[in-house]
């Protein structure tokens, strides 16, 4: 594991302890992405990658570890009491740079598409409602959306919620966006459209960190794959390395049995 | 001063007592003839034979949708209209015009209702796959209702059916406000009332009434979920966590 | 005007129909009928501003019994299973006497002097402290107490309605930066209301039949009247009127109530059309 910090990282995550009870879900799992990396978590179910994942946004407040993102930090000490005043200002302040897309889309449902889209830029980011919209109608279109803007999500199928969440994260202008297994809910079928949409995201350079189980777009996209296994990084490096040559035992079984 | 003189909790929780019965009998004679009904309402309301089916289904929703207060004084009025040309010549108008014969009579009326939609509800949720299975084992309309339909249906209805007596039990506090009082034949509110009369002291004893409708209420629902938990012993894990103590918000 | 209209309406009817139906008109529009039906609007009043109060009720149980402070969860907790464990008659008798004598009890340390105070054998203590209350009063106290039942119900029904609403929508919203502030009224109180309907319909329902109550607390609502007009009527000089008609009129409040509850479910059903447009929610 690299021990040194690269000082253009966009997104710093370090030493990241949490455990549920007596169960110790992540023991010290440290990430460093750079400006535009897409970065692959995998992992078997249980390992704490989705865990990991939201400790990064603070929706489980790690038990001990820091989250630093450009010039805002939380940092949190084993022992603590639960975030202060300041820290608390600081986590909303990570949170809106950092977008986060759900395995089970969570659209709000009492919203429609694209007011599901500008509400975050409206009362969140202070935007103009025209402005808000304007750029929603973009998003929309770029992930393929654009005629259903006034649909409501349950008029949706699966992949198209799941591609108006991500329109919904980039609305906020992201610096890193969050990826929690975004098509293990989705029929097989509807698993390409949201996969392409995220392939021509990491083509424009965006920072994204994946958890997923789709090991094709795990090799194919990311630059840089890690495996966690028991709440801790077992296997980290480029793709070709992770499936190509694993060093851990435990990688290469995982690979065999999901391959 | 003794705590058995006027005036203090334990002399009304003793005044209470015998009144408390009277709420009790006019909810336990109202159930045994409220359930049948209630379950020929909830047969007839699924019915093919389609008056039968509007039949119950009008009575249902007219029961539900108007007070109970209200069916006492119509009823009452009723019996009353028929007795000079009815009753009286029959020789039995001291029986239908009591308060013992007709406060469960309306509460029979008005109970069948609310129960046959807790039954029909739970006759439609009964399983449709073990229905075909009776079918496909060469089973007959009344075999299949008898092995499978009704103890399917009572147990998913037995929770909100507890539900529906500790309710009709909080009914017969209407009874007295609506039918004569005969003789000491008083219940809780009656005589809470008359209590009150006494003393003025409001606080006491009408919150020992309330205990009393408090403690018969948590006792049913105490022995209808022993009931309960051997109903769905066979269920393991499938089991629906116990019963719960609701009274009625959704009646 | 309204006389006018009446003595209009009975002259047509008469000439179309005939006498019988003339008269049948003339008698439904005499003045106590007239009272009767003017008696509705204690009812309405207690139904609307009932349910105005049960709301508050329900909002400020419910949240107690959200509460992170355990004390105030324990006051939602025995609040709402008292309510329910008790007759809705015997609260809707309790609550205006207690305030009634509270009142009166303060008074009474105000214009009684002491020697009465503590040789007071009935109440009020002295005839200073009594405190008359009029059809307006008790009105206010019997809103009051159907808010305070009712609302019981209503804070289950909010309290569960909350959990109801899907965790992950509200993670989202945090996720995306919305304040705790926002998360709650934007998104889990907006949503709320959509799931709490069927619940407040029932509610709704409770209370619009417990206002045929009115009477017990002395106001001339419509089943005072309705015993009133019905009562057997004789005249000296005329003989019998009519028989004992009471039946009559409480069918048609049995009716009436029965026309309340169609009306209340119609618009109960457009309402949770409107809030939960584009949202798939089983229909219950």
């Amino acid at each position: 594991m690299s021990a040194s910090i690269p000082t253009h990282a966009a997104l710093s995550v370090t030493d990241i302890h949490k455990s549920f009870g007596d169960t110790k879900v992540l023991k010290g799992v440290s990430l460093h992405a750079g400006e535009g990396e897409v970065i692959s978590i995998i992992g078997s179910s249980g390992s704490g990658k989705s865990t990991f994942l939201r400790c990064i946004n603070f929706l489980e407040t790690p038990d001990q570890g820091s989250v630093r993102l450009g010039e805002h930090e939380v940092t949190l000490k084993s022992g603590h009491r639960g975030l202060n005043a300041a820290a608390r200002r600081e986590v909303q302040a990570l949170r809106r740079r950092l977008g986060m897309v759900f395995q089970s889309f969570n659209l709000w449902a009492h919203l429609s598409v694209i007011d599901n889209v500008t509400e975050g830029p409206i009362r969140v980011l202070g935007k103009s409602r025209d402005e808000a919209r304007e750029h929603a109608q973009r998003l929309l279109d770029q992930v393929g959306l654009a005629n259903r803007a006034d649909a409501y999500p349950s008029a949706l199928s699966g992949g198209q919620q799941q591609r108006v969440a991500i329109a919904r994260a980039l609305a906020m202008e992201p610096r890193v966006l969050l990826f929690d297994e975004p098509t293990s809910a989705l029929d097989p079928e509807l698993v390409g459209e949201v996969l392409k949409v995220m392939h021509d995201l990491a083509r424009t350079g965006k920072t994204m960190i994946v958890v997923t189980h789709e090991m094709g777009f795990a090799r194919e996209v990311s630059k840089r794959v890690l495996f966690l296994h028991d709440g801790q990084i077992e296997e980290e490096g480029p793709p070709s390395e992770v499936f190509g040559n694993p060093s851990s035992a435990r990688c290469r079984q995982f690979l065999a049995s999901v391959l | 001063m003794s705590v058995f003189t006027d005036g203090t909790l334990i002399d009304t929780v003793r005044q209470l007592g015998r009144p408390a019965l009277f709420n009790i009998y006019f909810a336990l004679a109202s159930i045994p003839l409220g359930f049948p009904f209630a379950l020929l309402l909830a047969l007839g309301r699924s019915s093919r034979i389609t008056p039968l089916a509007w039949l119950s289904r009008s009575y249902i929703y007219a029961f539900r949708g108007s007070p109970l207060f209200i069916q006492f004084f119509m009823v009452y009025s009723v019996m009353l209209a028929f007795n000079l040309s009815t009753w009286k010549p029959m020789g039995i108008d001291h029986i239908v015009l009591h308060p013992l014969f007709l406060g469960p009579l309306v509460l029979v009326l008005n109970t069948a209702a609310y129960g046959a939609e807790i039954l029909s509800g739970a006759l439609h949720a009964v399983p449709k796959g073990q229905i075909e299975a009776a079918r496909a084992v060469g089973m007959s309309r009344l075999q299949i209702f008898r092995s499978v339909t009704w103890p399917n249906a009572i147990r998913i209805a037995w929770p909100a059916y507890t539900n529906e007596v500790v309710f009709l039990f909080h009914a017969t506090a209407l009874v007295y406000f609506t039918l004569p009082v005969i003789n000491e034949q008083k219940d809780l509110m009656n005589k809470a009332g008359e209590l009150f009369e006494r003393d003025y002291n409001a606080v006491l004893h009408y919150s020992v009434a309330a205990g009393y409708f408090l403690v018969i209420s948590a006792l049913v629902f105490w022995a209808a979920g022993l009931v309960y938990k051997r109903m769905i012993r066979h269920l393991g894990n499938d089991a629906p966590s116990r019963m719960r103590f609701k009274p009625n918000y959704l009646r | 005007m309204l006389d006018a209209l009446i003595v209009w309406a009975t002259e047509w009817v008469t000439g179309t129909f005939g006498d019988t139906w003339g008269d049948r008109l003339a008698y439904l529009t005499n003045g106590k009928h007239l009272a009767w039906y003017a008696s509705v609007r204690f009812t309405l009043i207690a139904a609307f501003a009932g349910a105005a109060v049960a709301v508050l009720c329900g909002l400020l149980g419910a949240a107690a019994l959200r509460s992170r402070i355990a004390p105030l969860r324990w006051v939602g907790k025995v609040y709402t299973t008292i309510v329910r464990g008790v007759p809705d008659v015997l609260f809707f008798l309790f609550f205006p006497l207690a305030f009634e004598q509270s009142v009166e009890w303060f008074m009474a340390q105000r214009s009684c002097d002491a020697a009465t105070l503590a040789n007071a054998t009935s109440w009020p203590p002295c005839a200073a402290a009594q405190w008359y209350l009029g059809t307006g009063e008790y009105l206010a106290l019997a809103c009051v107490s159907l808010g305070i039942v009712y609302g019981a119900f209503a804070a289950n029904v909010i309290n569960g309605a909350m959990t109801a609403v899907p965790r992950g929508q509200l993670e989202a919203a945090k996720a995306y930066g919305f304040s705790s502030r926002q998360v709650f009224w934007r998104f889990q109180v907006r949503q709320m209301w959509i799931y709490a309907l069927p619940g407040l319909s029932n509610v709704w329902m409770l209370l619009l039949k417990a206002t045929s109550l009115l009477s017990l607390l002395q106001i001339q609502d419509m089943v005072v009247w309705a015993n009133r007009i019905g009562a057997p009527n004789y005249i000296a000089r005329v003989g019998a009127v009519h028989g004992d008609w009471r039946w009559r009129y409480y069918i048609a409040l049995f009716v009436f109530y029965i026309l309340l509850t169609m009306i209340s479910e119609y618009i109960f059903r457009r309402l949770r059309e409107r809030a939960s447009r584009g949202m798939a929610l089983s229909s219950t």
